[in-house]
């Protein structure tokens, strides 16, 4: 589905990815982990298609295509969803007016006819409801005056609505009470299928309690320099990255 | 009690007279005049010269009515046409005169009192050209208690060339404990300059909205001067649509104890489009509040200048008032100015200010691309939240529609 090949990438003239290799293949969850300032996030903007980066060597492959010259919306309609680390306020439009213009756009991408208002209510209200979200939160701006954690649920619902291929989730669980996350992994669980991917970017144990990946990756100074098994988030928890920093040559 | 009345080829020479007199001492619109600095005084004067050729209105009554079941003013040409007009489903106590003839009546001497005042305040040398060139107007008193359920509409029509600049007048008395709402909009035409008075006895409300019409005028000046009283309270909202340039002028005096005002603006231009947007208001009793939003857009070479005085007096203690203006740069070569003032004698205030000129918040366009949305219509939908704010804030959902309506054409999606 998704094969990242010696990705180089920069911001202002900062190289920040120094050569990611990564593949994700249908029906896998992958978590990535490292040291803040590592590049996880990048790598998840580069993926979405941020202009702000620039790719300078390698290659992003979706489903054996090149999709480095793609825009973000054409990525997001080929089946790929980022989850912000930090979700966007955007005054006077509300999330239905979002979600509908979005659930349109994929339809239209997939020649098929845009559905109305009134089509696309009781879908939205089944979503919401599967990730504790009260209705009135369909008809409020998006994410302005929102809490952290209802941001963060708010990315799952529009991940749930979207139903994309790949989920690229940048630290959903951090702000998270308890309760919360186990309502954004309950949302996350739900929507994951053989056919789905997902990449969880995370700091912490405990999401990948609720959410257990196949692969876990970690990444340093912009190179992944370690992938393994779930075990590997044990130590992480109990060593930090020092063991690694040892180990590997960065 | 109703008397309707119309006498349209007389003067209403008592006006005139004050309003010439007044004009000798302000002088004609030039750019010494503050809030005039930018306004495109020489396509004014060349317009005047020649006016060439403008649209007109063909449309009928019904097709541009907002809403055809309540009661409406059709102005033709700058002439109260009554027997074009509806008011049948208006209560027979508020009672609707021509100015001529509430000038006649026993409503003379608050009327003159009312204009002297008004017109020897009067700065703005356009408004004081409506009062020195208009041929008449209308009254209406709504009386105290009356709570005027339907909204009176105004419809300015320009549908012949025999005159390219037409002037209107509306005086508003809303007695003590009534409410109305008043809907205005001009269709078509070279130049229209209106003129909207509004007395606010005690706890009385107004809602105001001057909206977008259908057929383009070159030039549109607006002006609306008001006096609250206390507890009264008055809602304005202003949508800019001339093709040249749409002058708004509004000042409001804050009467009486714990008067309150909202002023809302909202301005899509685009080509050469110019807003200008000139508003005083003055707090001259304790506890009173105001509120100005002022929103523009701008496309392409368009322009707008927002000028906004928040004058408090030395009595005005507690007074609470904010002002803010917002604009989207949506091209390298629109242009916005900002000149927001407070001048406050009291030493009890909340009073605020700020401006923002800046483009479209490219994080939120970026959210919304990576959710599929392609970029123009990102843009669209995040100019369609900018205007929202004011939309939202509309007293009839007729209103948000024929905005939308606008808003639409003007961003052609």
């Amino acid at each position: 589905m998704l094969e990242i090949k010696d990705l180089v990438a920069s911001k202002e003239g900062t190289r920040i990815l120094q050569g990611v290799t990564l593949t994700v293949e249908p029906g896998s969850i992958h978590a990535l982990m490292g040291p803040n300032g590592a590049g996880k996030s990048t790598l998840a903007k580069v993926l979405s298609g941020d202009p702000s980066y620039d790719v300078l060597e390698g290659d992003i492959l979706w489903n054996g295509e090149s999709i480095i010259e793609l825009e973000p919306e054409e990525r997001a309609q080929r089946g790929m969803f980022l989850g912000f680390q930090y979700p966007i306020e955007i005054p006077g439009i509300s999330n239905f007016q979002l979600l509908l213009a979005s659930y349109n756009a994929k339809r239209r991408y997939a020649q098929l006819e845009p559905i109305t208002e009134e089509e696309f209510l009781p879908l939205l209200q089944e979503k919401m409801n599967t990730c504790r979200m009260k209705q009135e939160f369909m008809y409020r701006n998006v994410n302005e005056g929102f809490s952290g954690g209802e941001k963060k649920r708010n990315e799952i619902v529009q991940m749930t609505v979207l139903d994309p291929a790949l989920a690229i989730l940048d630290e959903t669980d951090s702000g998270l009470d308890i309760d919360a996350m186990k309502i954004v992994a309950d949302g996350v669980n739900q929507f994951f299928t053989p056919q789905k991917s997902l990449l969880l970017i995370t700091h912490y144990q405990r999401l990948l309690d609720y959410i257990p990946p196949h692969w876990v990756h970690v990444l340093m100074d912009g190179k992944i320099v370690y992938s393994g098994g779930k075990d590997v988030v044990a130590r992480l928890e109990k060593s930090g990255y020092d063991w690694l920093t040892s180990q590997v040559s960065v | 009690m109703r008397e309707v009345q119309s006498s349209d080829s007389h003067v209403c020479s008592f006006l005139q007279r004050l309003s010439r007199k007044r004009q000798e001492k302000v002088g004609e619109p030039s750019k010494k005049i503050s809030g005039l600095r930018s306004f495109p005084l020489r396509q004014w004067d060349l317009f005047m010269q020649d006016p060439g050729v403008f649209a007109l209105c063909n449309m009928g009554v019904d097709d541009v009515l907002l809403e055809p079941d309540a009661p409406y003013f059709l102005f033709r040409n700058g002439i109260w046409d009554r027997e074009a007009s509806s008011i049948r489903e208006l209560s027979p106590k508020v009672v609707v005169l021509s100015l001529e003839h509430a000038l006649n009546s026993s409503y003379r001497s608050f009327l003159q009192h009312r204009m002297t005042v008004v017109t020897e305040e009067e700065n703005d040398p356009f408004v004081l050209l409506n009062g020195a060139s208009c041929s008449n107007g209308l009254f209406i008193y709504v009386p105290p208690g009356e709570k005027v359920l339907l909204p009176l509409q105004f419809l300015f029509m320009q549908t012949d060339d025999s005159a390219f600049c037409v002037f209107s007048r509306v005086h508003i008395f809303v007695g003590a404990d009534a409410e109305v709402q008043i809907l205005s909009s001009v269709e078509g035409g070279g130049v229209y300059n209106g003129y909207m008075d509004l007395v606010l006895e005690e706890r009385s409300f107004v809602s105001y909205v001057s909206y977008p019409g259908h057929v383009e005028k070159k030039f549109c000046f607006s002006a609306m001067r008001a006096s609250l009283k206390k507890e009264s309270y008055l809602q304005g909202f202003f949508f800019p649509d001339g093709e040249v340039a749409h002058r708004e002028s509004c000042r409001i005096a804050l009467q009486g104890e714990r008067g309150q005002v909202e002023l809302y603006g909202l301005g899509v231009l685009s080509g050469t489009r110019q807003s200008h947007a000139d508003l005083f208001v003055e707090h001259k009793a304790p506890f009173c509040r105001s509120q100005q939003l002022w929103k523009n857009a701008l496309f392409d070479r368009s322009k707008a200048q927002f000028c906004g005085e928040i004058y408090v007096h030395p009595i005005a203690q507690k007074t609470e008032a904010y002002q803010m203006s917002r604009s989207l740069l949506l091209s390298d070569h629109a242009s916005a100015t900002t000149k927001p003032n407070l001048e406050i004698f009291a030493d009890d205030v909340k009073a605020s200010h700020g401006a923002t000129i800046s483009q479209l918040d490219e994080d939120q366009k970026l959210y919304l691309r990576s959710r599929g949305i392609a970029v123009d219509q990102a843009t669209a939908l995040l100019l369609r939240g900018f205007c929202q704010e004011i939309w939202d804030k509309l007293p009839r959902i007729s209103l948000v529609h024929r905005c939308q309506m606008q808003y639409r054409k003007w961003v052609s999606l």
